[in-house]
């Protein structure tokens, strides 16, 4: 290819390309470049290379448009096209939300195994009372099945009365023993031996979420002072 | 190329721009139309393959965030190009500042990419690719804003950071490596 010497007009080759030139520079650089073969071969050149990087990537001009009017803080023309950095705050609250979640259910495991770790005494008495008696000297305390509450005072009522011999305060091996159909459980579940665990695993497998049926009514004689009506 | 452009009929970008100040957003959208392709083909040019749309569009929200000051002196298109170049170059940064190395994904895709175009392309055109592609950053950019887009020196000037005189040798040092490549 030869080389013009007109850089003047080998300048304005590009602006000729794209239509910047003025009436008469744009007649001046043409009809130059009509009497060149360098600055012609030039300009085809510029025309090929044009045409080869033309292709553009597509983008959505819709979602960009969105994007604009949601940084304005105005509602984006296009409601449906979600802009592309909103993706993350969608995406981040999800994330956040799950945690929300997470936190959720673990704080449930947590008060669950509490409850389970915190039983009151009188449902380990229950629980020991079922253990083999294993002296004549030891009634069979009443259990909470086979007496139901009454109001204190009344004569049928039961006040359940810890038995100083099988208080865990008076007995402190209780406090983790084990009977044929139960477990008593104080302290932590660190504290269980794996046989403890295993029961407490079965106790809890044949726990029922919701109740089969509604307890049966129950109704009680009120002691007004002049016997039963 | 088939990006609109402004026609007789159709209000130029200092007009969209007097609207979208009175609160016409449909005006945003006219100027995202006109500016959002040329901006995308010189995004990837930059070398930006993967996230094109995305540095487009944050392009658009950082011009827009700003247009209050906007004086007009330069035109809005060497305006985006230059707020266009500036992310991708702290992009880059940022890319080079996580891993000095190029990962094993990127070098795959930019390989498939070049194997794309020497496939789809006409051979020529491919070639002329390539050709761009053994330019130094700054002749790229310089070349491709006065080839492609057809911008003057002063207006690449503004875009690099140069002055027009720098312009104007990158350019023809550009054109000269091009011819010399293309033999």
């Amino acid at each position: 290819m030869t080389e013009c010497t007109r850089d003047d007009v080998r300048d304005r080759l590009p602006d000729l390309l794209h239509g910047r030139l003025d009436a008469a520079t744009r007649a001046e650089v043409t009809r130059h470049v009509a009497s060149c073969a360098g600055c012609a071969a030039e300009l085809e050149l510029l025309r090929s290379m044009r045409s080869a990087l033309a292709p553009a990537p597509r983008v959505d001009v819709r979602r960009i448009a969105a994007a604009v009017a949601v940084a304005r803080g105005a509602t984006p023309a296009a409601p449906d096209v979600r802009p592309l950095g909103t993706r993350r705050v969608a995406s981040g609250s999800r994330r956040i939300a799950w945690r929300i979640a997470a936190a959720v259910v673990a704080a449930a495991a947590g008060l669950g195994a509490w409850a389970v770790t915190h039983r009151q005494p009188a449902n380990t008495y229950a629980v020991v009372h079922q253990a083999p008696p294993h002296a004549d000297s030891m009634p069979a305390a009443p259990t909470e099945a086979a007496n139901p509450p009454a109001a204190p005072g009344h004569p049928g009522a039961v006040v359940k009365t810890p038995d100083p011999t099988t208080s865990p305060a008076a007995n402190p091996k209780m406090l983790a023993s084990t009977g044929h159909h139960g477990l008593v459980m104080d302290g932590g579940v660190s504290d269980l031996s794996d046989g403890d665990v295993r029961l407490l695993l079965q106790s809890l497998d044949s726990l029922t979420a919701i109740p089969d049926a509604e307890p049966a009514a129950v109704s009680y004689p009120i002691d007004d002072g002049g016997g039963a009506r | 190329m088939t990006e609109p452009k402004p026609t007789a009929d159709e209000p130029d970008d200092d007009a969209l721009i007097a609207r979208w100040r009175s609160g016409d957003e449909r005006a945003a959208t006219l100027l995202v139309e006109r500016h959002a392709t040329p901006l995308a083909r010189f995004v990837a040019g930059l070398g930006e393959r993967r996230e094109v749309e995305e540095v487009v569009q944050d392009t658009f929200v950082r011009a827009f965030a700003s247009l209050d000051g906007f004086r007009g002196e330069s035109a809005l298109r060497t305006w985006l190009f230059t707020i266009a170049r500036n992310l991708v170059r702290d992009r880059a940064r940022s890319r080079k500042a996580a891993r000095d190395v190029v990962s094993i994904e990127e070098w795959h895709a930019a390989t498939e990419h070049d194997a794309l175009d020497a496939t789809v392309a006409d051979e020529t055109e491919a070639r002329m690719r390539r050709a761009v592609a053994t330019l130094t950053a700054m002749q790229r950019e310089v070349f491709t804003l006065r080839v492609t887009e057809g911008l003057s020196y002063k207006e690449i000037a503004a875009v690099v950071s140069s002055t027009e005189g720098a312009a104007r040798v990158h350019y023809h040092n550009a054109m000269r490596a091009i011819k010399e490549f293309l033999g």
